[in-house]
Formats: structure tokens, C-alpha cells, sequence
């Protein structure tokens, strides 16, 4: 990705120009209200969180030396202004900023592979099962898409992020350690998590279906 | 060549280093020759790209434009 249409737009919104700032808003703003949103559970309280990010954005502008991109720089805001509102109420937030989400734990069940003391040790006992058929075109049903957002909400702080910014909102790998200030493995062990999580929770689903 | 032979249990924890191409060529050799002869862990690797695609299609909150259109002018204004 070359610099230079960000160095130009950088120059746009420091000079304070009208379309730069409604294109910068149309493209960021609903993406940053869905991640504080997995946050801060009342919705005042995300709003304020996001606002409180624009506001900081500009106000920095200035300062900006565009040595990561716009949208990573307003995500790292964002998780700030977070984490603060969320110490002021923090009945409203989501997660234990300081908790560690780096369990090292299996992410499938042990007991669902065949124990060290058995021929087949390490295999599966049982495949896991097939899932329904979903043609792609067709749209999710809300209670599918419910639940996986549900399982996400579940996840711890980071993983949570990480899922966000990789699987929902499709940056790279390297922007999203950037945004989170997190090591390049680290974030692997966390995306590998979550997904990992919200995979067992759909199983878990089509289970559950008649 | 002796390769690292992988079993069901460590393939689903490497899953997504592979899915992220993020092994040395041994590594991912292995995966391959591990996913050549385990349907179950074929099975396991398309649940999880299955999993993927669906979060990625879990919609944005929807702003109304005129907010979004106030919101920018405010910040211009600054
Ligand atoms: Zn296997």
C-alpha cells in the first residue's frame, strides 16, 4: 500500500477540508461504534466513547505523523477512551482491561481425542459433526447471526478486538497489531482463540437443531 | 525426509497459523500431509473458514446520515 493517498488525505483533513471530513466519518464512524460497542454495554456510553475518539482524533491532528494509518490511529484512541469511561462506570464495561487473555489452554476439549494411554492417542474420536448446507449467497438467518455475536461478546477483551478488526471489519494482520500494540504471535494466539470459540458455539447450535 | 508427523489433537491448535500461512515450509508440509489423511480434520479446518466468512458478514450498526453529516461538520469546526 503506498503512502501517499493517506499523506494526501492527512493534508486534506489538516487543512480542514469539509469533504475530507465527511468521507473520513462515512468510512470509520459506524466501525468504531461496533467495536465500542462490544465494550461499554450501554449504548450512551459507546456513543460517548466514539465521540470522545473523533474529538481527540482532531484535536491531534495536527501532531499526526501518519507513521500508522488514520483508522489504526483512531482504533488505539478509541480502546483508550474505553478503557476510561469504563473505570468511571465500570458496571458498563464488558471486560477487565488488565485481565489476561493469553490461556493457554486447548481450544477443543481434550476428551474429544483419544487419551495418551489408547492406540489412536491424539486422534478424534468422533469427527465433528457435519454442519447444514448454507449456500453463500443466502442470507444468514438472525438467530445464526445472533448467536455468533453472542459468542463474540463472550470472548475475553482482546480476543474480542482481535476477531473484530480481523474477521469483522477485514484488516491485515500488522494493523491490527499496530491499533492494539500487540506482538505479531500474540495476535495469532488471540484470533485462534476466538474463532476458535465461536466455531465450538456454532457446533454447539447445530447440535442443538432437530 | 523425516517429517514431523502431526496428529488431530496439535492440528486443530496449528489451524489457524496455517489458515494465516504463517508456518515454515516443514510446518505446513506436515499440516498437509496431517489434512491428506484425516477427513475429521478437513472437516475441522472448513468449520473453521466457515466460522470466518460468517462473522465477516455480521452487519454494521447502521448511522444515520444526517448524524454522520453533523458529526463531520462538527469536527471541521474545531
Ligand atoms: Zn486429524
Amino acid at each position: 500500500m503506498s503512502a501517499n493517498p493517506e499523506a494526501a488525505r492527512l493534508a486534506a483533513l489538516q487543512a480542514g477540508d469539509a469533504a475530507a471530513f465527511e468521507a473520513l466519518v462515512a468510512e470509520q464512524h459506524a466501525g468504531l461504534l461496533r467495536l465500542a460497542r462490544l465494550f461499554l454495554t450501554d449504548e450512551r456510553l459507546a456513543e460517548e466513547a466514539v465521540q470522545e475518539t473523533w474529538l481527540a482524533a482532531v484535536r491531534g491532528l495536527e501532531r499526526f505523523e501518519g507513521r500508522s494509518s488514520l483508522k489504526t490511529w483512531l482504533v488505539s484512541i478509541l480502546m483508550n477512551r474505553a478503557r476510561t469511561i469504563g473505570k468511571r462506570e465500570a458496571r458498563y464495561l464488558t471486560i477487565d482491561f488488565e485481565s489476561e487473555d493469553f490461556d493457554d489452554g486447548p481450544t477443543v476439549e481434550p476428551t474429544r481425542f483419544y487419551g495418551r494411554e489408547e492406540e489412536w492417542d491424539g486422534y478424534w474420536r468422533e469427527y465433528p459433526a457435519a454442519w447444514p448446507n448454507q449456500p453463500e449467497a443466502e442470507a444468514l438467518s438472525g438467530e445464526l447471526l445472533a448467536l455468533i455475536e453472542a459468542s463474540i461478546r463472550r470472548l475475553p477483551a482482546r480476543q474480542r478486538a482481535v476477531i473484530l478488526l480481523r474477521d469483522m471489519q477485514h484488516w491485515g494482520a500488522e494493523e491490527v497489531c499496530n491499533a492494539l500494540d500487540v506482538s505479531e504471535t500474540n495476535q495469532r494466539v488471540l484470533l485462534h482463540r476466538a474463532r476458535a470459540a465461536v466455531r465450538q458455539a456454532l457446533e454447539s447450535y447445530f447440535e442443538e437443531q432437530p | 525426509m523425516t517429517m514431523e508427523a502431526i496428529r488431530c489433537r496439535d492440528f486443530v491448535e496449528r489451524v489457524t497459523e496455517y489458515m494465516e500461512e504463517a508456518q515454515p515450509p516443514e510446518g505446513r508440509a506436515a499440516m498437509e500431509a496431517h489434512l491428506a489423511e484425516c477427513e475429521a480434520c478437513t472437516r475441522y479446518l472448513a468449520q473453521m473458514g466457515q466460522t470466518v466468512a460468517w462473522v465477516g458478514r455480521l452487519p454494521l450498526p447502521k448511522v444515520e446520515v444526517a448524524a454522520r453529516e453533523a458529526l463531520a461538520r462538527r469536527l471541521r469546526g474545531r
